[in-house]
């Protein structure tokens, strides 16, 4: 069908990945990327001023980065769905250290983007609350970088809203946010 | 196969019509570079105006099997086995943008995809399931409605090879 089957593919690669409920993730691995992508994403990072963390590579994606240690891809917001609620992770509006921003497409309700909050810094004024920089996987096939959680670059005619989960003990408190 | 309408227009050779390079152009990939679910890059393509002019080009017929066939095959030339294929965003569009095309390349197309066991074009795999998908689920509720009097009518007026397939009664296009 329009050339596809006269090419050889490489078979799904994935591994075995659960949840704390015993609940099997969908997950596979992507293949590299090409060298321009590598270039690419470095100049990405240069024109926005995140701080580049790791190259672009297509083995996991940035649910892969939070939920399964860089190892695969989780694709499916069904998934992210069944981890949130099987691994204990509950809405907060006190995000602190090593919580996650979850990237949600309000229209659609589905989830576009997970990134781990890795330290804040001051906001506008000294009253201004503090703001989180998150680790961010992009895509399927960028790399990593550090930036600002409400500096992503969704389509702007996207209704996208930052949620922001937690799997602390309740009533534990982090120092750097307090 | 090489079918071509009556009512569409002709092409040179080598002329890609303006709909499918528009998939091609940076500007369409990269807003889509950041997402990293494939159902919110499925519930972004429908939304993408480039895939809705697409599809609205699909069903004025303006252009057909022969422009995807010959568009997809000159992607797939960047295509190296064991690599994320580059274009997965840009195959994935046109099979968005077939998902209420009534013809059967389009389904053909779909399902193809959707059926694809690879790891090179495995994100377009998964975007084109969410196609078949939203197919399945649209032919259900046409069923659903058919007690309505206006539309037992329309069923009645289809020859009777064609009942129970009704892909004839939602052709509505990409919202």
């Amino acid at each position: 069908m329009f050339g596809l089957a006269e090419l050889s593919f490489s078979p799904p690669q994935g591994i075995t990945l659960v949840t704390s409920k015993g609940n099997t993730i969908a997950n596979h691995q992507g293949g590299e990327v090409a060298a321009g992508k590598i270039q690419a994403f470095k100049d990405m990072c240069r024109q926005n001023q995140w701080n580049f963390r790791r190259h672009a590579g297509g083995l996991y994606n940035c649910a892969g980065l939070i939920w399964a240690s860089r190892r695969t891809g989780i694709s499916q917001t069904e998934d992210w769905r069944r981890i949130l609620a099987d691994d204990g992770y509950r809405p907060t509006s006190r995000p602190q250290i090593d919580d996650l921003v979850l990237y949600r497409d309000v229209d659609d309700n589905t989830y576009l983007h997970v990134a781990r909050i890795v330290s804040f810094k001051p906001g506008l004024t000294p009253e201004s609350e503090l703001v989180p920089v998150v680790l961010s996987k992009w895509g399927h096939d960028l790399g990593e970088c550090f930036h600002l959680a409400r500096e992503h670059r969704m389509p702007g005619t996207y209704n996208v809203a930052e949620e922001f989960w937690t799997e602390r003990p309740k009533n534990e408190r982090n120092p750097a946010t307090t | 196969m090489w079918l071509r309408n009556s009512g569409q227009k002709d092409l040179k050779m080598n002329e890609t019509p303006r709909q499918l390079e528009a998939l091609t152009f940076d500007a369409f990939r990269d807003q889509f570079s950041q997402i990293g679910s494939a159902d919110g890059l499925y519930h972004a393509l429908r939304r993408a105006p480039e895939v809705k002019s697409l599809n609205s080009g699909l069903r004025e017929e303006v252009l057909g099997e022969r422009e995807l066939d010959v568009f997809i095959r000159s992607r797939l030339k960047a295509f190296v086995a064991g690599q994320q294929f580059e274009d997965q965003i840009v195959v994935a569009a046109v099979a968005v943008a077939c998902e209420t095309i009534n013809k059967c390349f389009a389904r053909q197309f779909i399902d193809y995809l959707a059926n694809m066991q690879t790891s090179e074009l495995m994100l377009a795999s998964l975007i084109a399931r969410h196609a078949r998908r939203s197919i399945t689920s649209t032919t259900t509720r046409t069923f659903t409605v058919s007690t309505d009097a206006v539309a037992w009518q329309m069923v009645q007026r289809l020859p009777k090879s064609d009942v129970g397939q009704s892909s004839r009664t939602f052709d509505k296009g990409l919202v």
